[in-house]
């Protein structure tokens, strides 16, 4: 019963955008999905909701490491007076979709039924070939502002490298990059690195940092592409990590180096006292940021008068 | 936003004394609460022009743009002045869609909306040099007396935060919520120090060159020392949320470099002295505004509006 109800909606999102009248006016009315989709024969769970808005690029949610795609639903329960988290805020006026990767965990703690697992560990380019199969089999209409949390970046920046022309901008949250673990000692990354359990989601840390590395020296980041690199303030490391100050500076290196070398354009927001979780600490940060990405994707005739 | 012009015009009839039958005929004057707004405010025998425009939406405050050093209502208001490839219009038009927004002419400010820039002639001048505390005194009495509804996000631009930071300890109750805009830091002549703090005052910011409006003795003078004093010994900063904005390019000046003191180093102090504003409160988000010289708002509107808009949002209603 409920697939049906499903499928329905799928056919009637197909439908409107398919027949989807070009030009601006009154936001069409927000089709919400929540389906499986399959990508090569094993299923990933794939939400979007907001309203799809004709010339204005679909957000998608890239949660990090070990984070299925309710985290951007996430707010700090300390945050006074509360403000709205990341998802539900988009989706207020934007087309925005999230996903759960295989062996991802949800918020309750569980790890992710909605998607079928897939071989661990995986690398970056694993993801952003699986984000790639889900975006196509969803049929979620481009280009894409990917919001990308910790790892997810280097998933996000691998995507853009190899579709540009699908790729409108980019919110960095965060951000693993190529510098991340290798400015730090190996004593520190293998404080870093989980143990593995069966079916949970594992990374190749190295790998996925090669693959990185490489496509920024072949197709370097245009300066061009709507980009912010939003850092946290705050590091978080598990207690009695050791030489802490050490493994601090070397995190604000590495997102000061994202932001003015790698990649180069970048609007920079520090979260002041915000842990590694900037979505959740400061969702209206990062909505913020996002927003800026759509306008500055979308130009002057988005509704400027210059 | 037509219920807000309705309960204004319901208020003005209100307080001419209830006549009746005649009411909301005629829709209220532009004034500092509503509609297009753009004329001199008489603070006690002197006139301090004033211009506002937009309407608060629920639950939206008043933004009120304060310029630098020099600097008339202009520096945020005219449109020709956003420098591509600058995304989205003016400061002020983009902020009017949600917010009342309003900015003015300090006395002795440069109209550079005008050809060769001269001082304003829409504020009455009045004896130079002033202190911070001389203009929060009179903003405060601009935005009294022309009724524009409180409280504010105070969005000020260079010298103008620093107005900004001290109208919020001297009017808490007014203030919802501050923007630094690459900000006069109170710590800039700390960390640079005594010598290089005098030869940066004298050599830039306090200029004279020959010839120019800078030496009309009705130009705007500011003694930035006993600003810093005041914003130091004055009341604590208010429990608002502010934002940080921080360019990353060099001061654009014709100026020689002061005496003792490079270009480059300048601009890292005076980014360095920002940290100050950070530490104002907890979770002051700093946004570096990646290729922007000092004015911000010509550069990058997007990311001044962004800024108030988040600060508004975090904003106590």
């Amino acid at each position: 019963m409920r697939r049906v109800v499903v499928a329905l909606v799928s056919g009637c999102l197909l439908l409107l955008t398919a027949c989807a009248p070009s030009g601006g006016g009154a936001a069409p009315p927000a089709t919400d999905v929540a389906t499986a989709v399959d990508v090569g024969g094993r299923r990933v769970w794939l939400e979007c909701h907001g309203p799809a808005r004709p010339g204005t690029p679909t957000v998608v949610l890239m949660s990090g490491f070990g984070n299925a795609g309710d985290i951007w639903d996430v707010v700090d329960p300390e945050r006074t007076p509360p403000p709205e988290a990341v998802a539900p805020a988009l989706a207020r006026d934007t087309r925005v979709c999230a996903y759960d990767r295989p062996g991802s965990t949800r918020n309750d703690g569980s790890v992710t039924t909605r998607s079928d697992p897939a071989p661990q560990p995986r690398t970056a380019q694993d993801w952003a070939s699986e984000l790639d199969a889900v975006l196509t089999a969803g049929g979620v209409p481009g280009p894409y502002v990917l919001v990308a949390h910790s790892f997810g970046g280097l998933a996000a920046r691998l995507y853009a490298a190899q579709h540009p022309d699908r790729t409108a901008g980019l919110v960095m949250v965060d951000s693993t990059t190529e510098e991340t673990f290798a400015l730090l000692s190996p004593e520190q990354q293998a404080v870093l690195t989980p143990p593995a359990v069966p079916g949970v989601e594992q990374i190749d840390v190295a790998a996925s940092t090669d693959q990185v590395a490489a496509s920024a020296r072949e197709r370097p980041h245009p300066a061009t592409m709507p980009t912010w690199v939003v850092s946290a303030g705050v590091t978080e490391f598990p207690p009695d990590f050791p030489d802490l100050a050490r493994a601090v500076e070397a995190q604000r290196t590495a997102q000061s180096n994202l932001a003015t070398t790698t990649l180069p354009g970048s609007v920079h927001a520090l979260a002041d006292r915000s842990s590694h979780y900037v979505h959740v600490f400061d969702p209206d940060l990062v909505v913020r940021a996002t927003r800026d990405v759509l306008a500055r994707a979308t130009g002057p005739s988005s509704g400027g008068t210059r | 936003m037509t219920l807000t012009r309705a309960l204004v015009t319901v208020a003005a009839i209100l307080a001419l004394g209830g006549c009746g039958v005649t009411a909301g005929a005629t829709p209220a004057p532009p004034s500092g609460a509503s509609g297009e707004f753009a004329q001199g405010v008489d603070i006690g025998g002197r006139s301090v022009y004033l211009e506002c425009q937009g309407e608060n939406a629920p639950g939206r405050h008043t933004v009120v743009l304060i310029p630098g050093y020099h600097d008339s209502g202009d520096a945020w208001s005219i449109d020709e002045i956003i420098e591509p490839p600058a995304v989205g219009p003016a400061v002020p038009v983009a902020l009017a869609r949600e917010h009342r927004v309003c900015t003015y002419d300090r006395p002795g400010t440069l109209r550079i909306a005008l050809p060769g820039a001269p001082l304003t002639e829409r504020s009455t001048p009045v004896p130079q040099p002033r202190t911070a505390a001389d203009v929060v005194t009179e903003l405060h009495a601009v935005l009294t007396t022309a009724g524009v509804p409180g409280p504010y996000v105070l969005t000020g631009h260079s010298m103008g935060g620093l107005f900004a930071r001290l109208y919020a300890q001297t009017h808490p109750e007014q203030v919802a919520g501050v923007v630094f805009v690459d900000s006069f830091s109170p710590t800039v002549p700390t960390v640079l120090g005594p010598a290089k703090w005098a030869a940066y005052r004298d050599a830039y910011l306090n200029a004279v060159p020959p010839g120019t409006q800078l030496a009309d003795p009705a130009s705007e003078r500011i003694d930035v020392d006993a600003g810093v004093e005041q914003v130091r010994s004055g009341p604590t900063f208010p429990p608002v949320p502010i934002a940080v904005l921080t360019k990353t390019e060099p001061f654009q000046t014709t100026l020689p470099p002061p005496p003792g003191l490079t270009v480059e180093e300048l601009n890292r102090l005076y980014e360095d002295a920002q940290e100050d504003f950070i530490a104002l409160r907890p979770r002051t988000p700093q946004t570096i505004a990646t290729g922007d010289a000092h004015y911000i708002q010509w550069q990058s509107p997007d990311l001044v509006v962004g800024a108030t808009q988040l600060v508004d949002g975090r904003a106590r209603r």
